[in-house]
């Protein structure tokens, strides 16, 4: 099989039953959180692999833990067919790679109810599994480089994964941004575990520079559906027509090591931000080394960045806001990329945010329960409005019947059917000053 | 399965909604067909304990293939509804094992199909986010969605609050185990609402003797290889354009253009002065394009002041065809506002894409449509234009007198410039 890996990471005992359930609550767009999985080990190794006369993403897993009779509820065969029916089945579900097993040691007579079970389902299914000796080649292949995430906190592991593992699609590309933008928090607000944070970011980056235009290349409409309107894909474009002359195994291999080097190299000892002002100026740099590498390695400018673009121009803009004064009650609306980091940003600074207004839209939902899962222990009181992005009558009327406190920063983005009702909402609620309208 | 026997369990419905469509929330802006369909939405009690079904009535042995898509939906509970008239033997050939099927009844709603239609004409978006919450999340998510829906506070209007009484009671079903009453979504009064304005009729109401309407249409990348989207904001405009034509005496028409979009502005333009000529409607109509937004601002000014002097206070329609980037947006409506101060402005906002209900009993009652996204031909004048009937009060953003004076207030302020 042709494998490029891309990233590696591991965990053992409890951490290993927290990573496998994010990932799988992630993965499944909230429909499923496994409580207390039965495993005590878990490997993923994330990388491209040829199917057919296209490049696909993988997720090969070693895991180990119980597979008996008695150990009912999330046991390691139930993890494995949850985790195959989310990516190869489930229309809902985001989280889109080939998923693949080890085996561990041969099996040359099986005997035990549940290992004939077992070998009857692979069987009768061809599901071909990885041998682990190969794994462990890959593995190594990728220690090598540094490539291997060992003490990243769990979920920005499992939404690094699923973001990674997402097709060319307009939520995929999204979640790319997001994931990057979680990373880039990571890396700047905390400084340890850095390099395990640059690893999925260098995985976000290949990704979106290098298999994402290969795929549109491939699938053109992939730009005249799903992609139309985002913003985020314009420097996709721009690099779909060099595509069509380049070697994609190449090009991932070359581009991986290129920007892993690049980044660990560039942001060594970078201390941990201190202020907005100074996360925002670490992430015009991390920008430029993104911007740089891709120019370097295709000879060819791309005029903005897609993964943290966005969060730099709004931190920016935060930064510039908040100079004189210290926001204590915020309002926020969402769009699909707006990661949780933005807010972790201003409390970072601000220490003890009062209230956190949050609209958001069924387009928006995913990006909704993930601020839920960061925010809910450091900011006490969130009240959530759903609004509707189609229906702006109805969105106007609503924000208007529950928008009616002061707030002293809002931050209003997305679409104008929205963004006007806020603005129309929030007129002598908020001095105008501190609106950010972008 | 529920049966006539006093030694099993009698399946009270206490609600049932018909055609409960599901759309995929991150494909909201598209033009998208729903996930899946389901006849009702029952909401039942077994010995008081609650009971949530989807229901499927059978018409046709093709809808067995429903089984299958349903298992990548995660196959929440469907019970298959077999009546007296299904014709042939389904039941027994449909995909079997059956998981939950009943035979010889017929599917009854308390609320009838053309009563959820109404309230539905009135905003379906966030019923979408509720079914799919309710449906297709983990049972802590789905607590978390149905607690934001059901704490808002709402404004008076019939669809906001049969989806209010309809949270709070699954929110009671998930958390309590407990069915409320629900006789607010049941009543017949409650559900005795109008129907909503057309886009015809807001248009309309909004004609005086003189108006000047500035077009901001959306930017659309590649429009050139778009075969129908690039149309929307054309046929929006041809379409308004039409209604007021016949009602105002002057009318000036102005296509805006900056930074990327030009090029499509242009394209816009051009196609819109094509078909007025066609449909035989006269106004003023020009562009302000330029791809620096201050050359734009500068065009705009001195046209705006030329307006000005041929007319008498007009009314000023600033109108969206689907998004505008917020800063030229704000930028240019301050200067529009300011070059016509004492005129009275008013905003508006159409989406591309807007949820559409059916009143047709054999069709599903919610689906999504993009009327505008269409060719308008010369001879078919009649029914390119009932396509703007499509669009419906609640599909459009109209923000007037004072308060769209305040926001564009506000406006001027965010971009800090004095004009």
């Amino acid at each position: 099989m042709k494998f490029i890996p891309i990233f590696y990471v591991s965990a053992n005992g409890d951490s290993s039953k927290d990573l496998i359930s994010v990932l799988l609550e992630l993965g499944s767009f909230y429909a499923v959180k496994p409580e207390n999985p039965k495993i005590n080990h878990i490997d993923i190794l994330g990388g491209y692999i040829q199917d057919i006369n296209i490049y696909k993403k993988a997720l090969i897993l070693n895991i180990e833990g119980s597979n008996s009779k008695r150990s009912h509820g999330w046991n390691r065969s139930r993890i494995i067919k949850t985790l195959k029916y989310l990516s190869e089945v489930s229309t809902l579900s985001p989280l889109s790679a080939s998923i693949y097993l080890t085996v561990g040691k041969r099996i040359r007579e099986a005997w035990r109810p549940q290992y004939i079970k077992l070998i009857h389902e692979n069987l009768k299914k061809s599901i071909f599994t990885c041998n682990i000796d190969l794994f462990d080649h890959y593995v190594k292949k990728l220690e090598k480089i540094g490539l291997c995430v060992k003490n990243l906190d769990n979920r920005t592991s499992a939404l690094s994964i699923v973001a990674w593992s997402t097709g060319a699609h307009r939520h995929g590309m999204a979640l790319r941004q997001i994931a990057a933008q979680e990373l880039a928090g990571k890396i700047f607000l905390q400084g340890e575990n850095s390099s395990d944070a640059l690893v999925f970011l260098t995985a976000l980056i290949v990704d979106t520079y290098a298999w994402l235009p290969y795929i549109i290349k491939e699938r053109e409409v992939v730009l005249t559906t799903e992609l139309q309107y985002a913003v985020a894909a314009t420097p996709l474009r721009e690099l779909v027509d060099l595509m069509k002359c380049l070697n994609l195994p190449q090009v991932i291999q070359e581009l991986r090591n290129k920007i892993y080097n690049s980044l660990k190299e560039k942001l060594k000892n970078i201390p941990p931000s201190r202020s907005i002002v100074n996360f925002s100026n670490y992430l015009n740099h991390l920008m430029q080394i993104i911007l740089q590498d891709i120019r370097e390695y295709y000879n060819k400018n791309i005029r903005t960045e897609a993964l943290i673009g966005r969060l730099y121009i709004l931190s920016k803009e935060i930064a510039n806001k908040i100079k004189r004064e210290k926001p204590k009650r915020i309002l926020i609306t969402l769009t699909e990329q707006t990661a949780p980091i933005l807010i972790e940003i201003i409390h970072h600074e601000v220490k003890n945010i009062e209230k956190l207004t949050i609209i958001y839209t069924p387009q928006t939902l995913y990006n909704r329960l993930l601020f839920d899962e960061k925010l809910k222990n450091i900011i006490n009181n969130i009240q959530y409005i759903p609004v509707p992005s189609t229906e702006p009558l109805l969105t106007k009327e609503i924000l208007k019947e529950n928008i009616k406190e002061q707030y002293d920063l809002a931050i209003v983005q997305g679409s104008l059917t929205v963004a006007l009702s806020v603005l129309n909402s929030l007129y002598g609620c908020i001095d105008p000053s501190k609106v950010i309208f972008i | 399965m529920p049966q006539n026997n006093t030694n099993t369990c009698q399946l009270e419905i206490v609600v049932s909604i018909p055609s409960i469509t599901i759309f995929y929330p991150d494909l909201t802006y598209s033009f998208s067909d729903c996930a899946r369909e389901y006849d009702a939405l029952i909401i039942a009690k077994i010995h008081n304990y609650p009971l949530i079904l989807l229901g499927e009535e059978v018409s046709d042995f093709e809808e067995s293939g429903k089984v299958i898509i349903d298992l990548s939906l995660w196959h929440p509970p469907v019970l298959y509804i077999f009546d007296k008239t299904t014709k042939g033997r389904y039941y027994e050939e449909f995909l079997v094992p059956l998981r939950l099927f009943t035979k010889n009844v017929s599917l009854t709603y308390t609320i009838q199909p053309d009563e959820m239609a109404y309230i539905w004409m009135n905003g379906y978006e966030l019923f979408n986010l509720l079914f799919y919450s309710l449906l297709f999340t983990h049972y802590n998510t789905s607590r978390k969605i149905l607690n934001d829906i059901s704490s808002m506070r709402y404004p008076q209007q019939p669809s906001l609050n049969i989806l209010s009484e309809l949270s709070i009671c699954l929110k009671s079903i998930i958390e309590n185990n407990t069915v409320p009453t629900l006789d607010k979504i049941n009543s017949p009064k409650y559900m005795n609402i109008d129907a909503p304005k057309t886009a015809s009729e807001i248009i309309a109401e909004l004609a005086t003797k003189e108006i000047v309407i500035y077009f901001f249409p959306q930017l659309l990348k590649e429009y050139e290889k778009s075969e129908k989207r690039k149309y929307f904001p054309i046929n929006l405009a041809v379409l308004i354009l039409n209604v007021l034509s016949e009602k105002v005496n002057k009318l000036y028409f102005r296509v805006i253009g900056t930074g990327l979009g030009t090029q499509y502005s242009e394209y816009i333009l051009k196609e819109i002065k094509n078909l007025l000529v066609d449909f035989e409607i006269n106004c003023n109509i020009k562009g302000i394009i330029s791809r620096n937004l201050d050359e734009t601002k500068s065009l705009l000014v001195e046209d705006a002041h030329k307006i000005a002097s041929e007319t008498n206070t007009p009314s000023i329609l600033i109108i969206v065809a689907g998004d505008y980037g917020k800063r030229p947006f704000a930028k240019l409506v301050a200067n529009i506002a300011s070059a016509f101060r004492k005129s009275e402005l008013t905003i508006l906002v159409f989406p591309e894409v807007i949820y559409r209900i059916s009143k047709k009993k054999e069709n599903r009652l919610a689906s999504m449509s993009a009327p505008l996204n269409i060719i308008l031909k010369r001879n078919e004048k009649k029914e390119g234009f009932s396509q703007f009937e499509l669009f419906l009060e609640k599909d459009i953003l109209l923000i007037k007198s004072k308060e769209a004076s305040k926001l564009v207030d506000l406006l001027t302020q965010l971009i800090g410039e004095r004009i």
